[in-house]
Formats: structure tokens, sequence, C-alpha cells
């Protein structure tokens, strides 16, 4: 093989294991910023099975990522209807959209979860998938149910204030009322009076 | 020497071989390149199943082969030998005595694990679109041999694949498993797969029909 010809391949060898490597620390870079993220990701596939998920995934829904891939996304969720039908709408009309559900964990856990879902698509819009991330949302749910006890409490609290404030009401306007009467009364006695002393002289 | 003249990995002779004598065959027939991460899966899914021991184990009589590995140095897209991973799996059968649905389950777990795979399945989204993908999907993975579906019958859901690449009787049910998957994560539903032809057993092709 003629030398400039062998030189040259050397090099692109050489390009090619550089890239390589490029491909490497960009896979390495994603499983870390993944695996990172703190809100549980999935990707779907368009036959709407789970692909892959990452850390935050397993630990929220107990499913080592072994275990859930492959299987239908409605297998997490209780209303499985609704799943399918946020999906469906988000093929649709193509914008991310969200859904409060009830997620079921491997242990059978019951927990709220806000899911979010929008489109993956190839570079010819053709859509292949979905991505998925579901939110952990029992403790806004829970201070919101104590939000709504406490509401509900002092409503109680405020109704009862308002219907003694009502007794107390009706008391002292009876009372003036009758004052009013008494000295209604008073001044015309005294009138009397006034005109029967009149009277007598 | 050669022990197979005409039926690489000859049902019936390749396993009566010792496992040195396994491996040196395996080594011998097997010449393509792989990405290393099949590797990397293979040890990473016995090292949760079997745990560290059978990891060890394993890396240690591939030592013990000629065949050193530092499992640690390896990256995901990095270029080896297939016939190390081929050899992986020979001795989970032979060293680690896995059964062959041991064996399956491994294979049929195998796409969750790769990367590769995923990110390839990632552009998919019908069977008719993979169907037409099945030649480069094998190209990007392994550099010798070559994957075909030289029937698909979309009405009935089945497809027969084509498989013209050497492998030993132990790798075929990792291979049958490792098909089953994707079929699955392409159409959702749990295909069933049966091999019909194997070339150790002197056809010219690995052939399997998939049904779903």
């Amino acid at each position: 093989m003629p030398f400039v010809k062998r030189r040259k391949l050397k090099e692109q060898e050489e390009e090619l294991n550089k890239t390589r490597e490029d491909l490497d620390d960009l896979i390495f870079y994603l499983e870390q910023i993944t695996s990172f993220l703190p809100v549980a990701v999935c990707i779907i596939t368009g036959v709407k099975v789970f692909l892959d998920v990452n850390d935050s995934f397993e630990k929220l829904t107990g499913y080592p990522s072994l275990e859930i891939i492959g299987k239908p996304i409605d297998s997490i969720f209780e209303e499985k209807e609704n799943i399918k039908t946020l999906i469906n709408s988000v093929e649709k009309k193509g914008d991310v959209e969200s859904e409060e559900l009830t997620l079921l964990t491997s242990k059978k856990k019951k927990i709220p979860v806000r899911v979010s879902c929008g489109q993956r698509k190839d570079n010819q819009q053709n859509i292949t998938g979905y991505f998925l991330t579901i939110v952990d949302i029992s403790e806004s749910k829970e201070f919101q149910k104590k939000l709504e006890e406490t509401v509900r409490e002092r409503t109680k609290q405020l109704r009862r204030r308002l219907n003694e404030l009502e007794i107390f009401h009706n008391m002292t306007v009876g009372r003036e009322l009758k004052m009013i009467e008494l000295k209604k009364e008073i001044k015309g006695l005294k009138e009397e009076l006034k005109g029967s002393k009149k009277n007598k002289k | 020497m050669a022990i197979f003249k005409k039926t690489p990995f000859k049902e019936g002779v390749f396993e009566k071989l010792s496992i040195s004598e396994g491996i040196k065959e395996i080594v011998r027939i097997i010449k393509g390149n792989a990405k290393a991460e099949t590797l990397i899966n293979h040890l990473s899914y016995i090292k949760e199943k079997a745990g560290q021991e059978a990891v060890d184990k394993i890396l240690l009589e591939l030592e013990k082969n000629g065949i050193g590995v530092k499992i640690e140095e390896l990256k995901t897209l990095e270029q080896i030998p297939d016939n190390i991973s081929t050899v992986v799996v020979y001795l989970t059968k032979t060293l680690l005595g896995w059964s062959e649905q041991e064996i399956y389950e491994m294979g049929n777990n195998a796409p969750k694990t790769s990367f590769i795979t995923k990110t390839l399945m990632r552009g998919l989204f019908s069977i008719d679109m993979a169907v037409k993908m099945v030649p480069k999907y094998w190209r990007v993975h392994f550099s010798e041999g070559s994957l075909s579906v030289p029937s698909y019958d979309k009405k009935n859901k089945t497809l027969i694949l084509k498989l013209d690449y050497h492998y030993p009787p132990s790798s075929c049910w990792f291979v049958q498993g490792y098909f089953r998957r994707a079929v699955q994560l392409i159409v959702g539903s749990n295909p069933v797969i049966e091999q019909t032809k194997f070339m150790y057993k002197g056809d010219p092709y690995q052939e399997f029909i998939i049904k779903w």
C-alpha cells in the first residue's frame, strides 16, 4: 500500500477513535445527568411500553430498570384509562400535558403523582415515543389536606362566633328597642301627669 | 488444528470439549469485533444475578486462557473481539452452571441495559421501520456476519430473522432471548420466538420465527 494512502488510513483511524472516545464521554455525561435528576423520568416507546428509566424513577416506584423495561405504561398507575387518554391527547395535540394520577409502587403502595407527558420525535418529525416525568405530590397533597382542614375548622369557629354575635345583637337591639319604648311611655305618662295637674288648678 | 472442519461448534462434539478447548474454539472461529458494551452488560448482569464472585470466577478463567480483560477500563463504544462476550456466555453455562432458561433470561434482559440498543430503539416507531433497519442494526453492534428479514407478514404478525453468524450452542438461548425482547420493545405485546435453523447443526444460517 502506498505511503500516502497508509498515512491517510491511519489519520482516519485516529479520527474514528477520537470520535468514539468523545461519544463515550457523551454517554458518561448523559448517564450522570439522568441519574442526578431528582425527578423520575422515563422514555416510552410508540407502543407505550417502558424503554428507559432513570435512578429517581427506580427510587420512586421501587421497580429496578431490568424489571420495568418492556412493561406497558399503565402497569404502574391505578387509573389505567387516564394514562392512556393522557398519552393519546399528547399524540394528537403535540403539547406537553399533565395529570394527577395514582402511582402503584412495586410494594403496592399508592402515591399521588403529577404525570407530565411530551412527544419524542425523530429528525423527520415522526413520533417515536414519549417522555414522561412523574413527580411525587404526596407532600403537597398532605399540605393541601391540612390546609383544607384548617380552613374548615376556622369556618366552623367563625360560624359559632357569628351565631353568638347574632344572639348578642338580638339581645342588645331588643333591649334598646324596649328602652325606647319605655322612654316613650315615660314621656307620655309625664305629659299625662302634667295635663292632670293643670286641670286641677 | 481445527476440530470442526465443516460445521463450527458442531452439536454433540463441541459440548464434549474441556472448558479451555471450548474457549480456544470460540476464539478461533469468531473473528469479528463488537462494542465493548456487550461484554460490560454481560458481566454486570452476571454480577446482579450471581454476585461479584461469579464475575471474578469468569474473569479468572478468561485470564487463564489468555484473554485479559480490564473491565473497569472498557468503554461502551470501544471495539473489542466479539469472541470475548461469546466466551463469557459459554462460561456462564459451563463454569457457573446456568441453565438454558437462565441464559435465555440473560439475553432477554440484554436489550434493556444496552445503551446502543435503547438508542436505536428510540428511533424506531413501528415494526415496519424496524424490519428495514435490521441489517443496519446488526452492523452497529458487530463487524462480522449479517442479519436480515427474509419474510415479514404484517397481517399475521410474523417475521423470520436470518442470521449469518456462527455461535456455539451455549449462545443459542441467549440470542433467542435477545431477539424476543428487541421485538417486544417494538411491538408492545409478548412475542414468541422459535429457532428453526442452527448453524451448529449444519444449517447454512441461523433462522428464527417470531410471532406476536
